[in-house]
């Protein structure tokens, strides 16, 4: 086995990564930019590298620096997590130069997958459906036009080398299509630097559905079910489950073996995810390949029992799948929510600030991965993701109801979270019957925009109003002879 | 808690865009907007307190911004507030009304803590209303700072690669 990995990464995913490490016996590297020295990943490796400034271009996304790193320290191989060089063909051919194991897939199979319509047209050959569209870029409004009147209106114009919702349009006629087209097409070369774009058909009120599939460097694939990513806003996943409440078991043969299917057509090893949109017919199309362990791994991991992470490193060293595909089951019922450091009540502005008090949930089927804890900068630098609370239980409602507890007792104090808003969504109906796609949360602020942030909390803003008082008439006693030191007027009034 | 000296205040709480009343009684009683309510407060450790008002116990904390704002934490809302005796609270309001009442200039302020990457206009450019006047970047998201009104910036306080708080003086429009 691996002597030492370099985790090329922050926050949660290098703490779950070192985890795997330690209960495998391997050492573990981290390195850390100048604003992450109070995370927890840096303290918890074996060893801690400064890497370079906090802009991820001076740290975790400077190539040259942590490739050397990783030679000097004599790391075997290089876990990249996800993010950062998770996706990178040339981090990868440039790690495995080195004579360092990419703990990943190939360079290739990256590359294969990395273009949406080289993508595309991979999957429509190897029995993957894919979304009705063009195959190929298209090169002028004429040709789209054609395109997409076989297929219908509405269309997507799409970015090829998109991704996150950016450089997407919607089209509804023929008379919108050309100035869509430039439009799209103009956003694309500023976003991606490439201006390539293709059309989709617009699926109707779609879930968003994928399958966790892992191969080996043996030719051996495996998929462990799927996961149900609907509930998002802005593209950004909040909430996710598994199993899907809306796949049965016909269904869930059908797409599984799609995704078996898409992995073995770009030759794939490492653990990957295949992303789907469904109808409402329950018709399923492919929409990308994330090759790289996936933020929201632990519900598969829950529901399965298998630790995807420590499989990862064991298929980049060189061995088989530890589980054969009849030894899993589904058992029971995951959900995981996303702890942003963003303020709901405000347009989920970005909060930022040092973490003062910091307290998890426990108890049975309760799960956190974290990178943070009292004491850490949650910093402007990075994406706002604090942590991962993930439930289990027997059943779905029961899975809901615990979640719904430990989000209560989940404490976090000094940066604004997204805890209440988690909450509110967990005791929609819509979500617990589980009537939902991937509008549910455009659709939430539509026909609730006054009530979300407004409910029945009388009692607890009266508490905070008391208490603000007693702290002035508290303060203004005790602090009295000292010194406060602060040129903010703020401060000054609360202290007398 | 509170000395003997500090009951019988009126203070103004202000959070958002709501503003209460609160009256301390004695060490026990307090009137909020004139309802009358128990409590106990218990100091935990520094700035940490456990609040019970009538038959419910809360948890509450103290927390200073970086930027100097007071917020309160409390169950795991929280609420930046604003607490005046009453007294300066009309103070306040008397300089706010004459403040107003001079100047024509308008002071634009960071929505969000982040990091400027581009500067669209410089001192002394003309701006027309919704125009962009710099992108601030916090956490993967781009966020247009854009002009309230038509006229002419004043002050630029800012430079592109400068990290701000939320609530810094960004720019100032005449």
């Amino acid at each position: 086995m691996f002597k030492k990995i370099l985790i090329a990464n922050r926050g949660e995913i290098a703490v779950r990564i070192i985890k795997a490490c330690k209960e495998l016996g391997i050492n573990t590297a981290a390195i850390y930019s100048d604003a992450d020295i109070t995370s927890l990943h840096p303290r918890l490796a074996d060893e801690a590298y400064n890497i370079g400034g906090s802009v991820s271009i001076e740290s975790y996304l400077n190539k040259e620096k942590i490739i050397k790193l990783a030679k000097k320290i004599g790391a075997d191989a290089i876990h990249p997590g996800y993010g950062f060089f998770s996706e990178n063909p040339k981090f990868i051919t440039d790690v495995e130069k080195s004579g360092i194991t990419f703990i990943g897939p190939s360079a290739k199979s990256v590359s294969m997958m990395g273009s949406k319509t080289s993508a595309r047209a991979l999957m429509s050959k190897n029995n993957v459906p894919v979304v009705p569209g063009s195959l190929e870029e298209i090169k002028n409004v004429n040709e789209g036009i054609s395109v997409a009147e076989k297929v219908g209106y509405p269309i997507l114009l799409k970015a090829s080398a998109g991704g996150g919702g950016k450089g997407m349009r919607r089209v509804n006629s023929s008379e919108e299509f050309k100035s869509a087209f430039e439009s799209t097409k103009r956003e694309a070369l500023k976003a991606f630097a490439n201006d390539d774009i293709y059309i989709e058909k617009f699926i109707e009120n779609p879930k968003h559905i994928e399958v966790q599939v892992i191969a080996d460097k043996h030719g051996n694939f495996r998929h462990l079910f799927e996961r149900e990513c609907s509930i998002q806003r802005r593209h950004q996943k909040i909430i996710e489950e598994s199993p899907s409440f809306f796949v049965d078991e016909k269904l869930r043969k059908k797409i599984t073996d799609a995704a078996v299917n898409a992995a073995k057509s770009c030759k794939y090893y490492n653990a990957g995810t295949i992303e789907f949109l469904v109808d409402s017919n329950k018709q399923f199309y492919f929409l990308e390949m994330n090759t790289r362990v996936q933020v929201e791994h632990p519900v598969t991991e829950l529901i399965s029992g298998i630790d995807i992470v420590r499989e990862q490193i064991s298929i980049a060293y060189g061995n088989k799948i530890s589980f054969a595909q009849s030894d899993v089951r589904l058992n029971g019922y995951a959900l995981e929510c996303r702890i942003y450091a963003e303020d709901p009540a405000n347009n989920f502005m970005p909060s930022t600030g040092k973490i003062i008090d910091y307290k998890e949930p426990n108890g049975s089927g309760v799960r956190v991965d974290t990178g943070f804890t009292s004491g850490s900068e949650i910093s402007i630098f990075y994406d706002p993701m604090i942590a991962k609370l993930i439930c289990w239980d027997r059943d779905r409602l029961s899975v809901i109801n615990r979640m719904k507890l430990a989000l209560t007792e989940y404490q976090i104090s000094g940066v604004i979270t997204n805890i209440s808003f988690l909450r509110f969504i967990l005791e929609n109906d819509d979500f617990t019957k589980g009537h939902y796609d991937i509008h549910f949360i455009d659709n939430l602020f539509k026909d609730n925009s006054n009530k979300i942030f407004d409910k029945s909390e009388d009692d607890l803003e009266t508490a905070a109003f008391i208490f603000s008082a007693l702290m002035k008439s508290t303060k203004s006693n005790v602090t009295k002879s000292k010194t406060v030191l602060s040129s903010n007027a703020w401060r000054e009034q609360l202290y007398d | 808690m509170p000395g003997g000296n500090n009951y019988m205040i009126d203070y103004i709480v202000t959070s958002e865009d709501k503003s209460k009343e609160i009256k301390l009684l004695d060490e026990d009683f307090v009137l909020i907007d004139g309802k009358k309510k128990k409590y106990n407060l218990i100091e935990l450790k520094h700035n940490n307190y456990l609040l019970k008002i009538d038959n419910k116990i809360y948890q509450a904390s103290l927390l200073f911004n970086l930027n100097g704002a007071v917020d309160i934490f409390i169950n795991q809302k929280t609420y930046k507030v604003n607490v005046l005796t009453s007294l300066q609270d009309k103070a306040l309001k008397l300089i706010q009304q004459s403040e107003l009442n001079q100047s024509s200039s308008t002071k634009i302020t960071s929505p969000m803590p982040g990091l400027v990457i581009k500067i669209n206009k410089s001192l002394g450019d003309k701006v027309k209303k919704g125009e962009t006047v710099l992108v601030l970047e916090a956490m993967k998201m781009e966020n247009e700072i854009k002009a309230p009104i038509d006229g002419q910036i004043t002050e630029l306080k800012i430079k592109s690669g400068l990290a701000v708080e939320k609530n810094t003086l960004l720019f100032v429009i005449e």
